[in-house]
């Protein structure tokens, strides 16, 4: 059923990656990314699945789980890496058919760029398994903060992340219901070509717009009767506090980028 | 007047939607004491809503005046301050449950009123236990049965701590036992913790246990008095639109058949009590 769809793939538990203030875990997921990107050979790969295997270890998640995330991408990665292959330019050449020539350069790059791609993926689904998309609003609210000086609607950005992540289950549970009583007047939603299908739609879709209006238009309501009157001088049921957790994995992080960075040096 | 003593003060209200010709609510004067339970009846369209939201500066009189706790609705520094003196909770109970955990959203109206974290603990700890839910705090509200989102956000209210509660047709859409679950919670926080009540509904029986009842008609006030002054005007009631509670029904049909049962009997309790009586007698 549609309700069985899951956002974000929390994976509930109080492993220290989880106990993590969310702010340090989205800049420490960053600081990570980069850290990647920094790497530019075989060794430095090793050491960054070194890093994400322990971090996921600690984590408390399976590692075969966190691969079957890669899984719904692997087109877009076989697809960058074949372009990879074809157009970096190189001279040792190892192997060559009519026009086509594969150089060891082009190999390379189009490994690491395959590579990359993949610890990114690893590396933020680590940030969305262990944090709660509550805790993830929050976070993201509290580290946008300082722009709102620049007028940008950080708190306003972050209850609408918060309010459709409310509103998502109930939505759904809605379009069940309309799609189950437009198929009773004998609606077809399974037939036909790409057109027709997508036809059969507008009998689902307008009434879940007129009522997801109504919706926002009664929490609109709800909300003013219960004194909401922006972000200024609100406070918070949670309050984000660093522990030590944060400063050990914020050492943990900065060891690794340094281990590469130094690494990449040695080896150039 | 006094303000102490009443909670909700209307004289001479008027309210006409923008873009409408019709007085939606049409001068109305009418109090809520302190520690009242008051029932708002009335067909579709009699304005009792609009006079809800009135009592909560939702909306803003287009003539007359509304104090709440003494504090005029018309006032927009006053705006924050009556809407935590009186708290709404509304009719549908997906529409106005803001946050994706169950104590989050008991937090919300705290949280806009900027109370420190801490005394927000303690409050929602409160509310919830004071509804029941308590062992919901973890929640996520779409896992919740009708009556227990509606009980959420009364907590939601509680946790402001109010002196009045409003709730606007807050059971239109539950099922019988969502009903009497939010029916006992207000009664129960009405008894005990002195909080006055607003109930806006179109179930006479529901009407029936409150201390006064308003019948409203075209915005204006067309009948008030203690449910039993109320409901014995049988023909006055139907002629408004609206049932009777069934056992003041079946007492009517009791003395058009000949019977000589009292005409104000409200609840079953009452009608058992008129039964045996006539059955002794005879």
């Amino acid at each position: 059923m549609l309700k069985d769809i899951t956002l974000g793939q929390y994976f509930p538990g109080h492993s220290p990656i989880h106990r993590m203030d969310p702010r340090m875990k989205l800049i420490l997921t960053i600081a990570y990314i980069v850290g990647v990107f920094m790497v530019s050979n075989l060794p430095g790969y090793a050491l960054a699945l070194a890093f994400l295997y322990l971090v996921v270890r600690l984590s408390g998640i399976r590692f075969a789980y966190l691969l079957k995330g890669v899984k719904p991408l692997r087109f877009i990665i076989l697809f960058t890496f074949v372009l990879n292959l074809l157009f970096t330019e190189g001279e040792t050449v190892l192997f060559s058919l009519g026009f086509f020539t594969l150089t060891a350069e082009a190999l390379e790059s189009a490994t690491f760029f395959a590579l990359r791609l993949v610890f990114l993926v690893m590396g933020t689904s680590v940030l969305t398994l262990t944090t709660s998309p509550v805790q993830l609003t929050d976070g993201l609210e509290r580290l946008m903060r300082p722009l709102q000086r620049f007028h940008f609607p950080a708190h306003e950005l972050a209850m609408m992340m918060t309010i459709a992540l409310r509103f998502i289950p109930t939505l759904l549970e809605e379009t069940d219901k309309i799609q189950k009583a437009q198929m009773a007047r004998g609606a077809d939603f399974e037939s036909g070509n790409l057109l027709a299908r997508a036809k059969a739609m507008i009998p689902l879709l307008v009434p879940l717009f007129v009522s997801a209006f109504r919706r926002a238009n009664d929490l609109a309501m709800a909300m003013e009767a219960r004194c909401y009157r922006g972000g200024d001088h609100r406070t918070r049921l949670r309050e984000l506090r660093y522990t030590r957790l944060d400063a050990i994995g914020a050492l943990a992080t900065a060891a690794f980028i340094a281990v590469v960075v130094l690494e990449g040096r040695l080896l150039g | 007047m006094k303000q102490e003593e009443n909670r909700i003060v209307a004289s001479d209200l008027t309210y006409v939607y923008p873009d409408a010709h019709k007085h939606a609510v049409d001068g109305v004067s009418m109090r809520v004491r302190s520690g009242e339970f008051l029932a708002i009846l009335g067909h579709n369209g009699s304005g009792k809503s609009t006079l809800a939201k009135l009592f909560n500066a939702l909306y803003v009189p287009t003539g007359g005046t509304v104090w709440v706790c003494g504090l005029d609705t018309r006032n927009d520094d006053l705006v924050f301050d009556i809407r935590q003196h009186a708290g709404m909770v509304f009719q549908n109970p997906d529409n106005q449950i803001v946050a994706t955990v169950v104590e989050e959203d008991v937090a919300f109206g705290l949280e806009n009123n900027g109370v420190p974290p801490k005394e927000i603990r303690v409050r929602i700890d409160e509310a919830l236990r004071a509804v029941n839910m308590s062992q919901y705090a973890q929640k996520a509200p779409h896992m919740l049965s009708g009556g227990q989102k509606q009980r959420v956000a009364i907590a939601g209210v509680l946790a402001m701590k109010p002196d009045v509660i409003i709730l606007d047709e807050s059971t239109a859409m539950l099922d019988p036992s969502g009903r009497a679950e939010v029916m006992n919670t207000v009664h129960r926080l009405n008894r005990e913790e002195g909080i006055s009540v607003v109930l806006i509904t179109h179930y006479m029986s529901e009407a029936a246990t409150a201390d006064y009842v308003i019948v409203m008609d075209e915005g204006k006030v067309a009948l008030s008095g203690t449910p039993r002054e109320v409901f014995s005007q049988v023909e006055r009631v139907r002629a408004l639109g609206l049932d009777v509670p069934p056992m003041t029904e079946l007492a009517q049909m009791l003395r058009s058949g000949g019977l000589d049962v009292r005409g104000d009997v409200l609840t079953v309790d009452e009608m058992v009590e008129e039964v045996c009586r006539l059955s002794s007698s005879i």
